[in-house]
């Protein structure tokens, strides 16, 4: 017995009750309202979407013309964020770099999100062989620390920011397997599946209607959350040179480039860091937030 | 406890096993001619044909992996195509050093990340919390190369207290440790404060404190042990984070260790180099996870009894 | 059963504990009077939401982690008050002074420490003895309530106990320190029903040994016939009616009360439906205005909807809250 249950379970499930009488959506809003950093994480999530969509009507400059007359310049009213070896506007490529960060993070966790969440179901809801055969294939995968496992898809396609997509996508697709597996097996015993089951409802049907949808809460915040994460690791990868190649305004590249100038030109690698930085702590934050909001087990 | 131990070792080999055919299949996974990609597109047809030969090519897949074990198991991992020398030989040079780097990593990010859930766990909803969190969630978000950059800008090229690279000393620990623990010991504080909140509801913690104990002695007592049992098992996923981490780590602070010669051999092509070093890194990860598990069941006393 | 006439050990004065939960104020205690009497076992009787427990965690000290706040009232043991005292004050009284043992005996106990830890620290914390000795005072205790092995067993962990052990371990636990006062919060409640009487025989036979008072809560009136002197009957955090257990059961003046005792099972009496009060606990937000119980009272009148009675005295201190007690309403006062 918690120390909440002190209070009347009945009283618990009148209030319960109540809150159910709220479509689950007003109240996921509800309790979504309430987490301030969430909120502003997800404005800030919303601007970097506006900004690669119209990023290149809005910059200063066009991001990839060279000006040797103001090359290595340091932030002045001029250069937000100051200009690189070529003089190209720091800040403008900042900008620019917003798409290609966005749609690999996207991207590649959506790729691994679907294939992992079609995984997951055929393997719990299904059991036996097949079930074997994807969770020893994701065992395998799991035994290859992430970045490792990304280098290595590298190494054998070759560098190129098509193939960061993949390497991202082949090592998300495990744990959406697992987290969308251990829910099917809960939500398969669960009296509604087995009522529609007598009803002879098909496999699709039950699959597509009952279980995936029970299973969407989770699989929502863990993909936020590996948004976070696989941008991370994108960007990691351009900056050791198997993503992104010049003249690309990618942002791990631009760190990877400035690191030859940390000494004197430190806002060459500042502002494309801090540019990661900020997107990935946002999606982190979203996922708190949702995580918050949709886990019953977490709120009180 | 030990059968439990002897079954838990067992049940790691075909894991192994698996591992090795993966990452023995690594060279043949290459779209078109392994050996004309290796090789390189200024490559003569004689060269190509000679690293067929060196790789072992020509055989047949069985056959391969059949050398491919036996060498394996003597100690043989091939021949660098960049130095010319056993892969051995150029991993041994190195190995120590990503040893040293990973295991005062793991170290400072155990404790500091366990300090932090704690404190932030026992004072829910105050400014340690906060604090705590906002440090937590600031650590798994920061790329660890610009945190590397910036520290290196910082400490060692402004202030001059740390070399910007290499490994010579203590001191050059410091700031690639720093770098490479810092989001370990995020995703370690998130999850103790989580375990920490759930144990204080537990039944068994009330009964302590109706006890008249200390609070520190209920925390640190009571609800830190049964904490740690679920603790545990995420440092071992943390450890796999530590080796990918490495990689990018041991580049920025130009670190001589198994992170920054994997890229070097992948910028080379160099195979044989790149194969042995991922199953390097998977071993390490399965087996430590292996330890994580034997230490789990050493804590949890309904395991150890049986 | 016998009357006691002794000085109060502990005292509660309109004590009133509230919780601040997100959907607003739970008054779980509001405005509660109970006197336990030196020797005495007081039973505190009521559906889960009456705020027994809470009132129990209050005087335990032991809201703290909840949302819980005692917000006005007194609590005085042995004439000392223990609300506004400093914390480690409150906290040298727990165990030492009050023991309290719990319903769940199979989540009350730490899976991870030893059985013998776990009821030596309590001893440690609060008198200077060594670890041996601490160890050797464990093992007499064990003995005393008659546990098998005591020596082996303070070296076993929880999970290698029964429900009705680890039971017998929470009291020795709760009364290593020979408290004044044992708080029991439905310790028998999760137990099989001839574990139950074992556990309440010990827990008597512990009284006469080390002379504690006894806090006895629970749902189950057939419980307090058999170890209470005196019932407390709480609803919606209030005291509803209190009296010596034979005025209680012999006389009950509160439709409550009546309830409660003809929901008792009886030996051979055929009943249609054990819960013979109809309806459900209010919800907090929505209280009554009136008597808490009106809603669910069979002898309902308008002066109940828009009047909270008052007590009603009886002889032998019997009190109770309803309206029907009044002369005006048909009662004898």
């Amino acid at each position: 017995m918690n120390n909440e249950n002190l209070l009347n379970e009945k009283h618990e499930k009148d209030l319960n009750y109540k809150r159910d009488m709220r479509s689950p959506f007003s109240e996921f809003v509800g309790k979504f309202k309430k987490q301030k950093t969430a909120i502003a994480a997800s404005v800030f999530i919303l601007t970097l979407i506006i900004l690669s969509l119209i990023g290149n009507k809005v910059v200063p400059y066009d991001y990839s013309e060279y000006d040797y007359a103001n090359v290595l310049q340091g932030p002045s009213g001029d250069h937000f964020f100051g200009t690189d070896e070529f003089g190209r506007d720091i800040f403008s490529r900042i900008i620019i770099g917003t798409k290609i960060s966005l749609f690999v993070g996207l991207l590649s966790v959506t790729i691994g999100a679907v294939a992992g969440t079609a995984l997951g179901l055929i393997s719990g809801y299904y059991g036996g062989f097949l079930d074997s055969i994807i969770m020893r294939i994701s065992d395998v995968l799991f035994a290859f620390p992430g970045v490792i496992l990304a280098i290595g898809i590298i190494a054998i396609l070759g560098p190129g920011i098509g193939n960061v997509i993949i390497a991202v996508a082949i090592f998300s697709t495990p744990s959406f397997a697992r987290i969308v597996r251990s829910t099917t097996l809960e939500l398969k015993e669960s009296v509604f599946v087995k009522a529609a089951k007598n009803l002879g409802a098909s496999d699709a049907r039950i699959l597509f209607k009952h279980i995936l949808p029970g299973a969407m809460s989770n699989i929502i915040v863990y993909y936020t959350m590996t948004i976070g994460s696989s941008i991370l690791t994108a960007s990691s990868l351009s900056f050791l040179g198997m993503g992104a190649q010049a003249p690309s305004p990618e942002w791990g590249l631009m760190l990877s480039t400035g690191r030859a100038y940390i000494g004197l030109n430190w806002h060459m690698t500042f502002f494309p860091g801090l540019a990661i930085f900020l997107t990935v702590l946002s999606f982190n934050l979203l996922g708190d937030g949702l995580r918050d909001a949709l886990d019953p087990k977490l709120t009180e | 406890m030990f059968r439990y131990f002897l079954k838990r070792t067992l049940a790691v080999i075909p894991t192994i096993l698996i591992v090795s055919v993966f990452v023995f299949m690594f060279v043949r996974f290459i779209p078109g001619d392994p050996a004309r990609r290796v090789a390189g597109p200024d490559a003569t047809l004689e060269d190509v044909e000679n690293i067929r030969e060196t790789l072992g090519l020509n055989k047949s897949i069985p056959e391969q992996y059949k050398d491919y074990m036996l060498g394996l198991m003597k100690g043989d991992m091939g021949t660098s195509l960049k130095t010319q020398r056993p892969v051995t030989y150029e991993i041994g040079q190195r190995y120590m050093n990503t040893v040293r780097l990973t295991v005062v990593s793991l170290l400072w990010s155990v404790i500091a990340g366990v300090l932090i859930g704690v404190f932030s766990g026992k004072n829910r909803s105050k400014w340690q919390d906060y604090t705590g969190m906002t440090l937590a969630v600031s650590g798994i978000s920061v790329p660890s190369f610009w945190l590397g950059l910036m520290l290196i800008s910082v400490f060692a090229v402004n202030l001059k207290w740390f070399p910007t690279v290499g490994s010579e000393g203590l001191k050059s620990l410091v700031l690639p440790s720093i770098t490479l623990g810092a989001s370990v010991a995020a995703i370690i504080a998130r999850f103790t404060r989580s375990s920490i909140i759930e144990i204080l509801k537990e039944d068994y913690i009330r009964t302590a404190r109706a006890k008249g104990l200390r609070e520190n002695k209920v925390v640190w007592k009571h609800v830190f042990r049964n904490s740690m049992i679920a603790v545990v098992t995420v440092v071992g996923l943390q450890f796999g984070f530590l080796l990918g981490g490495s990689v990018v780590t041991e580049s920025v602070f130009a670190f001589p260790g198994l992170g920054s010669l994997l890229i070097d051999s992948v910028n080379f092509r160099d195979y044989p180099m790149i194969q042995s070093l991922i199953l390097i890194f998977s071993l390490h990860f399965v087996v430590i996870n292996l330890v994580i598990d034997l230490l789990y069941a050493g804590l949890n006393p309904e395991i150890q009894m049986q | 059963m016998k009357k006691v006439e002794n000085k109060n050990i502990l005292e509660i004065k309109d004590l009133h504990t509230y919780f601040y939960t997100d959907n607003g104020i739970v008054k779980a205690v509001d405005g509660v009077d109970i006197n336990l009497k030196e020797g005495s076992t007081l039973g505190i009787v009521g559906e889960s939401g009456s705020g027994k427990s809470v009132t129990a965690l209050s005087v335990m000290n032991l809201l703290e982690g909840t949302k819980g706040k005692i917000v006005k009232g007194e609590i005085l043991l042995d004439g000392k008050d223990i609300v506004n005292i400093s914390k480690e004050e409150k906290r040298k009284l727990k165990g030492s002074q009050i023991g309290m043992i719990f319903q769940e005996p199979m989540t009350s106990l730490n899976p991870v420490l030893k059985i013998g830890d776990q009821i030596m620290e309590g001893l440690l914390q609060h008198s200077d003895m060594s670890k041996q000795e601490a160890k050797e005072k464990t093992i007499k205790i064990l003995e005393q309530i008659s546990i098998p092995r005591a020596d082996k067993i303070i070296n076993e962990y929880p999970f290698q106990l029964s429900g009705g052990m680890r039971q017998r371990i929470m009291i020795a636990m709760a009364l290593v320190c020979n408290p004044k006062i044992l708080i029991a919060d439905e310790p028998t409640t999760a137990l099989d029903v001839t574990i139950q009487a074992q556990i309440l025989e010990l827990i008597l036979e512990l009284k006469k040994i080390i002379g504690m008072s006894i806090m006895f809560i629970t749902h189950d009136l057939g419980v307090v016939a058999e170890v209470c002197d005196e019932v407390v009957v709480m609803y919606c955090g209030r005291v509803v009616e209190s009296g010596d257990v034979f005025t209680i059961f012999e006389d009950p003046q509160h439709p409550y009360t009546k309830g409660l005792l003809e929901s008792i099972p009886k030996l051979g009496v055929e009943v249609e439906r054990l819960d013979s009060i109809p309806g459900n606990v209010p919800n907090p937000k929505f209280m009554p205005k009136g008597c808490k119980f009106e809603p669910r009272c069979k002898y309902s009148m308008d002066i109940c909807k828009e009047e909270e009675p008052p007590f009603f005295t009886f002889d032998n201190e019997h009190k109770s809250r309803c309206w029907l007690c009044k002369k005006e309403y048909g009662g004898e006062l």
